[in-house]
């Protein structure tokens, strides 16, 4: 739906980092591993929300 | 228990504890999760939500938000006069406003004075045209013993100090160089040498490896390479000078209660 705050499993605050890693790795056409590097997302688990994340909430809102 | 510190920036901290042992450290990585109280959104009042995000998932997500202030400011509540009730000395207000074509970040929260939003940009909600959201919020001090929001650190957590010991056996062939993950081995003026010796996590791939059954791992169990990162709400200094501070109080308590015993 839209980017969780933390990290479900670690705790890490993640969700200020997913608007730059959507333009540079979703739209741009940047490594995403290197991205995710520069970002400092470090974790797996962390890595894990941003490769799988889709946001919905862009799609869904304007039906509400 | 003394302690030497490798790397601290305002989030990131590394540092060996000496002259430690197993429970020392435990205790410690113990008390920094669960018993340093930090400040988060624990009440949500909606006055308007018309959003895609429901109430409850927006509430959520308010509390996740780290909040940075002086930790002798607040009160926690079940310490305050309030017995809990909520009062000035234990809460404070926070509001968030705003409607479509919007997002909402976490620099959109008013806070009070003395309470400040550390990373600025956390998208709360999108909002579409014709959408709002209007609503008031508590925080409250708290420990991460109670609800992980008020955990001031995250991935907190130490290992012992690794030793690599190389018998006179040792051919420097240069098995364990290729095989070592982390790098550890280094042959230097035909000497096997262990440069990156704290690098190691004891997988013992080298002393599989080893022809010459050269290697042997082994650890300092006084030592331990203790490290975590926060999240922002306090700095890494004032969690562990709090962290030592509750342990000590709890040690007195423990006394106390003992001599009340006997
Ligand atoms: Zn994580």
């Amino acid at each position: 739906m839209i980017i969780p705050v933390r990290c479900i499993t670690c705790g890490k605050v993640i969700a200020h980092r997913w608007e730059e890693f959507k333009e540079r790795a979703k739209e741009g056409n940047e490594d995403p591993e290197k991205v995710l590097d520069d970002l400092g997302l470090d974790r797996y688990c962390c890595r894990r929300i941003f490769m799988s994340h889709e946001d919905l909430i862009e799609d869904i809102a304007p039906y509400h | 228990m003394k302690t030497e510190i490798r790397e601290t920036s305002s989030q990131n901290t590394e540092f060996l504890l000496k002259e430690a042992n197993q429970a020392k450290a435990n205790a410690l990585r113990r008390t920094l999760i669960s018993e340093v109280p930090s400040l988060a959104i624990e009440d949500v009042k909606v006055y308007e939500n018309s959003s895609v995000l429901f109430d409850e998932i927006l509430a959520l997500r308010l509390g996740l938000i780290p909040l940075k202030t002086e930790l002798n400011e607040f009160k926690l509540p079940e310490e305050c006069q309030c017995n809990g009730e909520g009062c000035s000395a234990c809460q404070t207000t926070i509001s968030l406003g705003g409607e479509g074509e919007n997002i909402l970040y976490s620099s959109d929260l008013q806070t009070g004075e003395g309470i400040e939003v550390p990373i600025k940009d956390i998208p709360i909600v999108k909002l579409v045209e014709g959408q709002e959201v209007i609503l008031e919020a508590k925080a409250q001090l708290g420990t991460g013993k109670k609800h992980s929001k008020w955990q001031p650190v995250v991935a907190c957590s130490y290992k012992t100090y690794p030793i690599q010991e190389i018998s006179e056996q040792c051919n420097q062939c240069g098995e364990c160089v290729e095989t070592c993950p982390r790098n550890v081995y280094k042959i230097e003026d035909n000497e096997l040498k262990t440069p990156n010796q704290e690098k190691c996590m004891q997988c013992e791939q080298c002393v599989e490896e080893c022809p010459q059954n050269a290697i042997t791992i082994t650890d300092d169990k006084t030592k331990y390479i203790f490290t975590f990162e926060t999240d922002q709400s306090l700095t890494p200094k004032q969690i562990l000078q709090q962290g030592t501070k509750q342990i000590k109080q709890k040690l007195q308590e423990f006394k106390q209660k003992l001599n009340q015993q006997t």
